[in-house]
């Protein structure tokens, strides 16, 4: 299990990440982190949902409704320019901190 | 289904209805509505989708912000005051809970040493292999030297944990990934809780079964009694430690989750194996002492051992079992 504090600052990083080739839904992101990370990490319905809110109110992603085939409405998320050069900063930010957290381990 | 979706009411019953909050609820019914279907085909039962959904749902506190909401989700969770404790707190915790655990539990396993040394030497005088008198002056003297460092050990192992004790009386608030965690590990622990309780009880009970039955057959004569009087302090001994020790374990588990003894309702009393053992065993050393020297009866009082062996072990298993329902 993972520390939580350390996942917090990489929420953002996370989403706008799995957003960057295509737009998607909230249960979907949810699915592809617990896969891609082999179940090690979970991400919680109330964290996704802030997550996501925060980053629609900063510009960093645009929601609009998508309709499935039940006729049932859901949101869609599309990460926005904005988004995208803010993840290219995070990324750069985490690379940043690995490698000196790297060498102060090492 | 209906579960999780009264599950998502009940969160947001206190909440005011305003655009932001009810589109956070649609949303977030979604999200629980895809988790159970997917689950649901993956073949889990009814049961199993709704506990696992509900259990990653997180916290009201975390959409506060979100929501603009946080002065009503702060008054609806922190009626009382809280501790907040961080992952490297609750580890810290845990390793000084562990750690005074052991100290009391060596503390009273000294004691109980002493007195079994004390009735060895006097077993060795009914032998004739050394006079009484110094039997005694050396069994007395070293028992109490080993109290005095018991009682050093039982100081110092409550300093250390005084920094706690307020978890005792105050509830705790953690992350849910961290509550998570601790309550799987509380969850991992429980089965070798109940073998150490049982084995705890087992132990006292064989060893005083040992020692009536020699009793009662008369096989031995008192110095073969008296040996296995020793011998059954020793095995106290060991069985107050593995009380001591899992009950402890359990409590802390119990401390940081809110949980057992330690709810909301009545955060109150406390972990009772490792706060009652000591004075208990040195009330049942004073009242033996005592007993022995006033009515020099050093041939008949090691009858109290047993009987304080076999009602701790009493305490202990009624105390374990009912206490953590």
């Amino acid at each position: 299990m993972i520390s939580s504090d350390v996942i917090r600052g990489y929420t953002d990083t996370i989403i706008l990440s799995l957003l960057r080739n295509q737009p998607g839904y909230g249960y979907e992101i949810s699915r592809q982190i617990s896969a891609i990370t082999e179940q090690k990490f979970v991400m919680r319905e109330t964290t996704l949902y802030s997550t996501f809110n925060r980053l629609e109110h900063n510009g960093y992603l645009r929601s609009f409704y998508g309709t499935e085939s039940n006729g049932k409405r859901r949101t869609y998320y599309e990460i926005t320019p904005e988004g995208r050069a803010y993840l290219k900063e995070k990324i750069a930010e985490w690379e940043l901190t690995k490698e000196i957290i790297e060498k102060i381990i090492r | 289904m209906d579960a999780i979706k009264s599950y998502l009411e009940n969160m947001f019953l206190h909440l005011p209805k305003t655009n932001e909050v009810l589109r956070a609820k649609e949303e977030l019914a979604q999200m629980m509505e895809d988790k159970y279907n997917q689950l649901r085909s993956e073949g889990r039962t009814e049961n199993e989708a709704v506990g696992q959904v509900i259990s990653e749902f997180g916290n009201l506190e975390e959409l506060a912000e979100t929501l603009g909401i946080p002065q009503e989700v702060k008054d609806l969770e922190s009626e009382t005051q809280h501790i907040t404790m961080t992952d490297s707190e609750v580890e810290r915790y845990l390793q000084v809970s562990k750690e005074t655990s052991k100290q009391v539990a060596s503390g009273v396993a000294i004691i109980l040493l002493g007195v079994a040394i004390l009735i060895f030497l006097n077993a060795l005088a009914e032998r004739g292999v050394l006079a009484e008198n110094i039997a005694q002056a050396m069994g007395v003297g070293g028992l109490l030297l080993l109290i005095a460092l018991a009682v050093y050990i039982f100081i110092m192992a409550g300093m250390k944990g005084e920094k706690y004790e307020q978890l005792e009386t105050t509830p705790v608030k953690i992350d849910p990934y961290l509550h998570d965690r601790i309550a799987q590990m509380k969850e991992g622990y429980r089965p070798g809780f109940a073998r150490r309780i049982a084995g705890g009880v087992a132990i006292i009970l064989l060893s005083v079964v040992a020692l009536v039955t020699v009793a009662i057959l008369e096989v031995g004569g008192d110095f073969t009694l008296m040996l296995l009087v020793a011998g059954l302090l020793v095995a106290v001994a060991l069985a107050v430690g593995l009380f001591i020790t899992s009950s402890s374990q359990m409590e802390a588990y119990d401390k940081l989750l809110n949980e057992g003894d330690y709810t909301l309702q009545h955060k109150s009393g406390n972990s009772f194996a490792e706060k009652i053992s000591s004075p208990y065993w040195m009330l049942v050393v004073a009242i033996y002492l005592t007993w022995s020297f006033i009515s020099d009866a050093w041939g008949i009082s090691w009858i109290i051992w047993p009987i304080a062996g076999v009602l701790f072990g009493l305490i202990a298993a009624i105390s374990g079992s009912f206490g953590r329902q």
